[in-house]
């Protein structure tokens, strides 16, 4: 707990998202709070900005910090790579999850019930939450999120005909083309229609794999200093 | 002997197919201090970090206090500082001297990049060493853009700490700063490493730096005419 309680206090000092970030976040809150206001059957839509800015906003890059030296105090502390690691998704995470929450409340108290809370747009938030974070933390920052912007374009552009991508129906069909439009268009899936369970198994399973290997790469990876190599 | 801070047995690095060092073997007790002496490239920067367990090393292995790197360091107190390039340029000063024990090492609140480079180091040394309490102090460089006063306070912190029990490991090409400090000195070079004991250089106490420069040239020139398959690693 102390060791929690010491990484959490490194990252407020030393936080993973920059200023400018944090900024984009208050924004878009505003931003889904007044239009909620204006209209509140708007409620689906409102959240989506700020589930596309946790995208960039968890493509934080671990590894590449951690091999300036940012984080040597911390793990010269003996606070550990993997308690380490989980906190630095947690406060990459954090303003997302805080501006998500503040959108569903307003939502709710306008309206007396909120799509935020939906299954669907559960997902939609732990993908966008998660899989960024884990594909960037090799990688330079912002990384994961470039990747999957550049993925849901040839999604749309090359997919073969028929796939019906990004059509009001394509979420609720069951079969695999569902689960894979889930996945590469989480957003599709705040307070929609999913046609069966098992199309969020998918997001929900690439979540899970995305911070395994990525928390599995940082236990196990050299931290050399990037001028020493 | 002093009881054993740091022991380091047969320990090899590389970067890929790059070998940077091996068979670097040493012990530190408390209250000593080792100064790792080598080339830009012969690999300071890496052992120093094999030390603290940001690089698993190729073979061998690194006891702190008994204890593997990863179980040591929650239980030792380890002041590591591997220069102020290390410090996120982002952050404000007086915020970053709060990692250390808490307690404020400077009220600038000025970005970490709007600093002097000498004003980083020194207030990345003085956030790491006021860790307290600290049994190993591990520095790359310390002295690196210091103004005289401050490498003065740096010297003197380093003989207090040692004085108190801690063991201490210096990397740092400045041979006058180490000789008043280390009572051992681990020489890199050629993927090797040589160790010396200051006592054996000097047994009157007082080596200087030239006596230190002069010993590891001529370790160095012996070294190049070895064959590569004699064995270096040898104290003297």
């Amino acid at each position: 707990m102390r060791a929690l309680v010491r990484a959490l206090q490194f990252f407020g000092v030393v936080p993973p998202l920059p200023s400018l970030m944090v900024y984009s976040f208050v924004f878009v809150t505003v931003a889904a709070i007044v239009s909620l206001s204006v209209d509140v059957h708007r409620a689906p839509t409102a959240i989506i900005p700020t589930l596309v800015l946790q995208v960039f906003a968890t493509s934080t890059g671990f590894t590449a910090h951690a091999r300036r030296g940012y984080y040597d105090v911390l793990l010269t502390e003996g606070v550990g790579r993997l308690r380490t690691a989980l906190t630095h998704w947690l406060m990459s995470s954090a303003p997302g999850l805080v501006s998500w929450l503040i959108v569903a409340a307003t939502e709710r108290m306008i309206a007396g019930t909120t799509t935020a809370v939906a299954p669907g747009s559960i997902t939609a938030l732990v993908a966008s939450s998660t899989i960024p974070w884990g594909t960037t933390v090799a990688l330079p920052r912002f990384s994961g999120a470039i990747g999957w912007m550049l993925l849901c374009v040839m999604t749309i552009t090359l997919a073969p005909r028929g796939m019906a991508f990004g059509s009001n129906e394509s979420l609720t069909a069951t079969g695999w083309p569902a689960a894979v439009e889930a996945l590469v268009f989480p957003v599709r899936l705040v307070g929609g229609d999913v046609g069966h369970v098992a199309v969020l198994a998918l997001p929900l399973l690439a979540s899970a794999a995305s911070m395994m290997s990525a928390l599995l790469w940082i236990a196990r990876t050299p931290l050399p200093l990037e001028a020493a190599q | 002997m002093s009881a054993v801070m740091l022991s380091v047995r047969a320990l090899a690095a590389h970067y890929g197919r790059r070998l940077v060092f091996e068979d670097v073997s040493f012990d530190v007790g408390t209250g000593q201090c080792l100064g790792v002496v080598g080339a830009n490239g012969a690999g300071k920067t890496t052992l120093l970090r094999t030390l603290v367990g940001c690089i698993t090393p190729l073979r061998g292995e690194v006891r702190i206090n008994g204890l593997l790197p990863r179980d040591a360091l929650a239980r030792t107190g380890v002041a590591y500082f591997a220069g102020e390039a290390t410090l996120p340029g982002f952050v404000r000063a007086a915020a970053w001297g709060s990692l250390g024990n808490g307690d404020a090492v400077t009220d600038d609140r000025r970005r970490l990049r709007a600093l002097s480079r000498g004003t980083r180091q020194l207030l990345g040394l003085r956030t790491v060493l006021g860790r307290q309490p600290l049994g190993l102090v591990i520095l790359d460089e310390p002295w690196d853009g210091l103004d005289p006063d401050a490498a003065k306070w740096l010297s003197a912190t380093l003989e207090s700490k040692r004085d108190r029990g801690a063991g201490v490991v210096l990397a740092s090409h400045r041979l006058h700063d180490l000789a008043g400090l280390c009572d051992l000195y681990l020489l890199l070079f050629r993927h090797r490493s040589v160790l010396v004991k200051a006592h054996e250089l000097a047994p009157a106490g007082s080596l200087t730096p030239e006596v230190l420069a002069d010993v590891f040239d001529r370790l160095r020139a012996g070294s190049q005419s070895r064959q590569p398959s004699q064995p270096v690693g040898v104290a003297m």
